[in-house]
């Protein structure tokens, strides 16, 4: 489903952060990537979304839904999110003055758009937005409330969640969606998004704690320091990390 | 229809310029001037006493400068007080004899006046440079005893109902720009809504500037008798041109007891280059009074043009229980400066006034809510609820809030919230990242900082309001 | 062209009060800079004149009665007794007691800290201190071209120079009382605080002035805190003096990166008290507290001109200005915050909120916003309204008297900047301070 072939990316006109990614993923899997602050696994899921702060210097991005293969890299970020990409953001951006329900009204319905599928009317689309909402356990207050603007940290995080449920993704990108959350919140974020897994979509999941991947098992791991994959594994790769710390593994990538 | 500019450098599809035959007369500013104007108008004697008196006391007083805005000084004997097209024939009087010329310029602007053609819903007075070129539903609005003419020939055909109310609300020494105004006024809208009747449509002017050196100085006056409602709103362009041209409008409302006069304006003159040059000082003195009791006046407006506006759309609040409004969308991008707000006057008790101030400044802009909130000692149990809004688009623009809050008595409620926020980059991205392209996620984000302003326009203003700011905006963010 | 009078000559006597201060000085061994900052100061004033109500930040206050009065310089004599006087004496500080405008040694006490330098201004000038101070004041600050701070600079007689060495937490507050006796009648005193606080410092500091009843004197001060990185200040200002009084007060406040400065601005006394502030947010990550509180009556004008200036990214500012009003009193709140280019990431808060508790008092708020940049979060505020009928009346079903409900409501208004006092003692005594306006 991705392809990321030797992806070297910097911050426009700055520091290379990127340097050398490879990585697949296949529809139906599950990918943790881990690694230290500022190894750049913020960057790989802000490039993926077309995030216009970085810039790709080498390397691929391919896509593949429905035996369609797409150049990541030649699409507008709300192509790619009409393409069936979801970023979970790290840091929800607060937009005043705009209803959650009127948000995601107009986000399903340009994503149903731009896929051919017909747009639904707001009675309509209430009523999936009351079903996603009762699923994730969320107030039905919240979807009249400006768009994360004096959320809590976890009503955030949720909120990004019942996002990706509306938009039903092939695949959805996690950045640290656990940070800041506590135990209880944590495991709704994760119900939810184990709900949303099938064998045809695909999830790829940032973190930098082993927390998250209790409750969200990865069939792959991948390790990132400095830019580069230093190691990939299975599950076990969590928790030896979780075990040891990245120190062991740090140096690895430019052997 | 020759274009001697057309609107590549800029998104302001308005500015181009009508070639037509025109009765222009000399620049310059002097009691000969003030009485040709008078005489081309054939106005009534007190009339031009009226001009001549605001002239002598213009005379003596300085340009104000207290607005946060810059301009160079302004030459006003390098203006042309008066151009009007030439009618196909002698006599303006029915559309058929406007300058065919002149009806395109209005149907291109999407006011067409044709009987044909003519907006349904709404009755137009189309003004071109300094004269209005003609009324349409006359008469269906003459059957419910509604007049809606030109300024001059109220003043021609109902002269005591001009003498009685003009400057009673805004009088000719009011400010500098308002007696300049009623010194050289040359045309305008006139409406008077008799006792009981409810106008059964919209009223509307829109003002056209065309000539080159003229100055724009048209007068308005709506009286509400008892009982009477209206909704009127005023829509504006002018060419693209490298100097600065004046607009100087005055506009007085009346409303009786239990009469409502609802204003709406969508204000598009020409702002200037990106660089600032030329574009239109709009420099305007709006007041309504609610001299009835229950009586209630309403000011909408979205003001997206011009190079420096100034103007503060007011209500004083005579009769008791009488209510003001005013809800604005002020948007400034390239060099634009705004000075804008309002005044809300209670005298009356009871007397209630709501303000929604949203302002967008983008680019190099500046703008400033200015406004006014005075209880007076006798305005028992007034109530007053502001609410003013900022929104930037980049760092060199410039958004102020002067709000002034002046309560003379401890049964007054006055409460005043602003807020200041952003268009950012990283919101657009967010946006974006949900499948909205960047004008959806533009219009989305204009929508939302502004609904309770634009919610209150006549739906077909409303639409063409949205369309004109996300155009605007679309430029400036990201 | 209609002729406006826009300024006011500086009255005369001036000139004979700045002749005897510069006698008195030359007779004390001033120094000649200072005498020559004093005639600059003079020359400036003369030059611009005292403001009318047609200058934009006098629009409300007409100081013409104020022009009108003869003030005299104060002159030093023994005072036996001040302790009735302080009506809100607190234990555990080091008070400086300054008396009808002279500094009263015999009064005051003092127990020196390490790392902290308090000194009279007179002594400062002569000691070791005398270039610091000079620096200081030498420096040009926002707010010099104000009539009554050149004012301040020409006839400054009585002072205070407090200097925290870096890194220093002064243990016991710091609390300057200006008092004024009445014995000397129309007296004008000009006293100078001027607060060095280093890097990493942290000091209490309480201002205090109190007039006995009947003392019509002019109080013009002049208080600036240079404040630096990462340091903290909780500065307080009451002013108590008598209703026959005249009040002007500018204080300026510098910070620096990081620093944490706390302003209390409390408000009760004087005929007509006018309140300058500037608050500049000069380092990264500063943060700013500034609290009012004032309660008036009679024909009590308080005016409160405030400016915050966010110069540098990520500054912090929390702005909450209450009051209570009743007879026909007036106030006049202008609050400014300034957010200049490139102060990216600033957080701004500001409110003022009003309490009428009669028909006849006035109050002129703007709550003023320039924003001159996007990444900013501002927001501000102002009500005015009156008592709860609803609430005064459950209150006297349950058998308390009009009055006292009335009061405890009003209290109840003004209580939450009170609590922000978290310094106790200071937080009771200024609660029974409040209580005066109460009656009883």
């Amino acid at each position: 489903m991705l392809t990321i072939k030797n992806l070297h990316a910097r911050v426009v006109e700055g520091t290379p952060i990127l340097k050398g990614i490879s990585l697949e993923v296949k529809a139906g899997e599950v990918h943790a990537i881990m690694g230290p602050n500022g190894s750049g696994k913020s960057t790989l899921a802000r490039i993926i979304a077309g995030h216009p702060d970085y810039q790709v210097t080498d390397g691929t991005i391919e896509y593949e839904v429905n035996r369609r293969r797409q150049n990541l890299l030649d699409l507008e970020p709300h192509e790619r999110a009409c393409a069936g990409i979801f970023l979970a953001f790290q840091y929800p951006v607060d937009v005043p003055g705009v209803s959650n329900a009127v948000f995601l009204r107009a986000s399903f319905n340009a994503v149903c758009r731009y896929q051919g599928l017909p747009e639904l009317d707001p009675l309509d689309f209430d009523d999936l937005l009351k079903e996603k909402l009762a699923m994730l356990d969320m107030n039905p207050a919240y979807v009249d409330r400006p768009v994360n603007v004096d959320f809590s940290g976890g009503e955030k995080k949720r909120n990004e969640i019942l996002q990706m449920a509306i938009l039903n993704p092939r695949l959805a990108v996690l950045d640290e969606t656990d940070s800041g959350l506590d135990v209880d919140s944590l495991k709704l974020v994760a119900e939810g998004v184990n709900r949303l897994r099938t064998p045809t979509n695909a999830t790829l999941m940032i973190t930098h704690y082993e927390r998250l991947l209790k409750y969200i098992r990865p069939d792959v791991v991948h390790v990132l320091d400095a830019g580069r994959i230093v190691r990939t594994g299975d599950y076990s790769l969590a928790e030896e990390v979780e075990r040891r710390g990245y120190d062991w593994l740090q140096g690895a990538g430019a052997a | 229809m020759p274009d001697t500019m057309t609107s590549t450098a800029d998104s302001y599809k308005y500015g181009f310029v009508t070639a037509v035959e025109a009765d222009t007369i000399q620049k310059g500013l002097n009691e000969d001037v003030i009485r040709l104007i008078s005489s081309k108008k054939q106005e009534p004697p007190f009339l031009l006493e009226f001009r001549l008196k605001a002239y002598r006391w213009w005379l003596e007083q300085v340009e104000p400068r207290w607005a946060h805005v810059t301009f160079p000084p302004i030459d006003y004997q390098a203006i042309r007080y008066f151009s009007a097209p030439k009618p196909a024939k002698p006599k303006l009087g029915s559309l058929s004899e406007v300058d065919p010329e002149v009806l395109a310029t209005f149907e291109r602007l999407g006011i067409p006046l044709g009987e044909q053609k003519r907006l349904s819903g709404v009755a137009v007075d189309a003004v071109f440079d300094s004269v209005s070129v003609g009324t349409t539903h006359k008469e269906v609005l003459a059957k419910h005893g509604i007049v809606f003419c030109s300024f001059s020939e109220a003043a021609r055909e109902h002269p005591a109902l001009v003498e009685s109310y003009l400057g009673s609300v805004v009088p000719f020494n009011d400010n500098y720009f308002a007696a300049l105004n009623s010194a050289v006024f040359t045309d305008g809208s006139f409406v008077f809504i008799p006792k009981g009747v409810k106008c059964p449509m919209d009223l509307s002017t829109y003002f056209r500037i065309n000539a080159a050196e003229t100055g724009q100085f048209e007068r308005t006056l709506i009286i509400a008798e008892e009982g009477a409602s209206v909704s009127y709103v005023e829509g504006c362009t002018a060419p693209m041109r490298d100097e600065n041209q004046l607009h100087a409008a005055v506009v007085e409302l009346i409303a009786l007891d239990d009469a409502t006069v609802k204003y709406s304006t969508v204000q598009n003159w020409y702002p200037g280059d990106q660089d600032g040059k030329g574009g239109i000082y709009n420099f305007v003195t709006k007041r309504g009074r609610c001299a009835g009791r229950n009586s209630k006046i309403s000011w909408t407006q979205v003001e997206a043009g011009a190079a420096i506006t100034w103007k503060y759309p007011s209500v004083i609040l005579k009769g008791d229980n009488s209510v003001g409004e005013f809800y604005s969308v002020a948007l400034t991008n390239h060099c634009m400066q705004a000075d804008t707000g309002t005044k809300m006057i209670h005298l009356g008790r009871n007397t209630r006034s709501t303000i929604v101030s949203k302002g967008i400044a983008c680019e190099r802009s500046r703008n400033s809510y200015r406004g006014l909130v005075r209880i007076t000692p006798g305005a028992e149990g007034a109530r007053n609820y502001s609410q003013c809004d900022s929104m930037l688009v980049g760092d060199a623009c410039e958004a102020n809030t002067f709000p002034y809050i002046e309560v003379g008595n401890n049964t007054a409620v006055v409460e005043h919230e602003a807020t200041t926020s952003k268009i950012s980059a990283e919101q657009l991205f967010y946006l974006q990242s949900r499948g909205l392209d960047k004008e959806a996620a533009v219009s989305l984000l204009v929508n939302g900082f502004c609904k309770d302003v634009f919610k209150t326009l006549p739906l077909e203003f409303s639409v063409e309001a949205v369309r004109l700011l996300e155009m605007k905006l679309e430029s400036s963010v990201g | 062209m209609n002729a406006v009078v826009t300024r006011l000559a500086v009255p005369d006597g001036y000139a004979g009060l700045l002749a005897a201060v510069l006698r008195d000085g030359a007779g004390r061994g001033e120094p000649e800079w200072l005498a020559t900052r004093r005639h600059g100061a003079f020359d400036r004033l003369r030059a611009m004149g005292f403001p009318t109500t047609r200058a934009e930040d006098w629009k409300y206050t007409n100081i013409r009665s104020l022009l009108d009065a003869t003030f005299t310089l104060p002159r030093r004599e023994p005072v036996p007794e001040v302790k009735s006087l302080i009506p809100h004496h607190l234990e555990d500080e080091n008070e400086l007691i300054f008396v009808d405008g002279c500094y009263a040694p015999e009064h005051s006490r003092f127990e020196p800290e390490s790392g902290l330098h308090v000194v009279s201004l007179e002594d400062g000038l002569r000691n070791g201190d005398g270039e610091a101070l000079r620096q200081r004041l030498a420096e040009s600050l926002p707010g010099d071209d104000s009539p009554f701070v050149c004012l301040n600079a020409a006839l400054s007689g009585c002072g205070v120079y407090v200097r925290v060495d870096r890194g220093v937490t002064v243990s016991k507050r710091i609390h300057l009382l200006f008092l004024t006796t009445g014995l000397q009648p129309g007296v004008m005193v000009s006293p100078r605080v001027v607060v060095d606080v280093g890097a990493g410092a942290q000091v209490r500091l309480a201002q205090s002035h109190i007039g006995r009843s009947g003392a019509a004197a002019f109080t013009n001060v002049v208080t600036d805190l240079h404040v630096g990185d990462n340091a903290n200040v909780f500065y307080t200002k009451v002013q108590s003096e008598a209703p026959e009084a005249y009040h002007c007060s500018f204080v300026r406040s510098r910070q620096a990166a990081s620093s944490v400065v706390t302003l209390l601005d409390f408000t009760i006394g004087a005929k007509l008290a006018r309140n300058d502030l500037y608050a500049g947010l000069d380092g990264e990550g500063a943060e700013l507290h500034l609290d009012g509180l004032y309660a008036v009556r009679g024909r009590q004008l308080v005016d409160h001109h405030t400016t915050v200036d966010h110069r540098v990214p990520r500054g912090l500012s929390r702005q909450i200005y209450k009051g209570i009003l009743n007879d026909s009193a007036r106030v006049v709140f202008n609050g400014k915050v300034l957010v200049r280019p490139g102060a990216k990431l600033t957080d701004g808060y500001q409110i003022n909120q009003n309490l009428l508790l009669s028909r006849s008092a006035t109050v002129n708020t703007k709550p003023q916003l320039e924003i001159a940049n996007d990444d900013v979060k501002c927001t501000h505020g102002a009500t005015i309204g009156q008592i709860n009928e609803d609430q005064v009346f459950y209150l006297q079903s349950r058998g308390i008297a009009k009055d006292a409900a009335v009061a405890m409501l009003s209290r109840a208004f003004v209580e939450d900047v009170l609590f922000l006092v978290h310094d106790k003692p200071l937080q009771e005594s200024l609660r029974a301070l409040l209580a005066t306006y109460f009656g009883k």
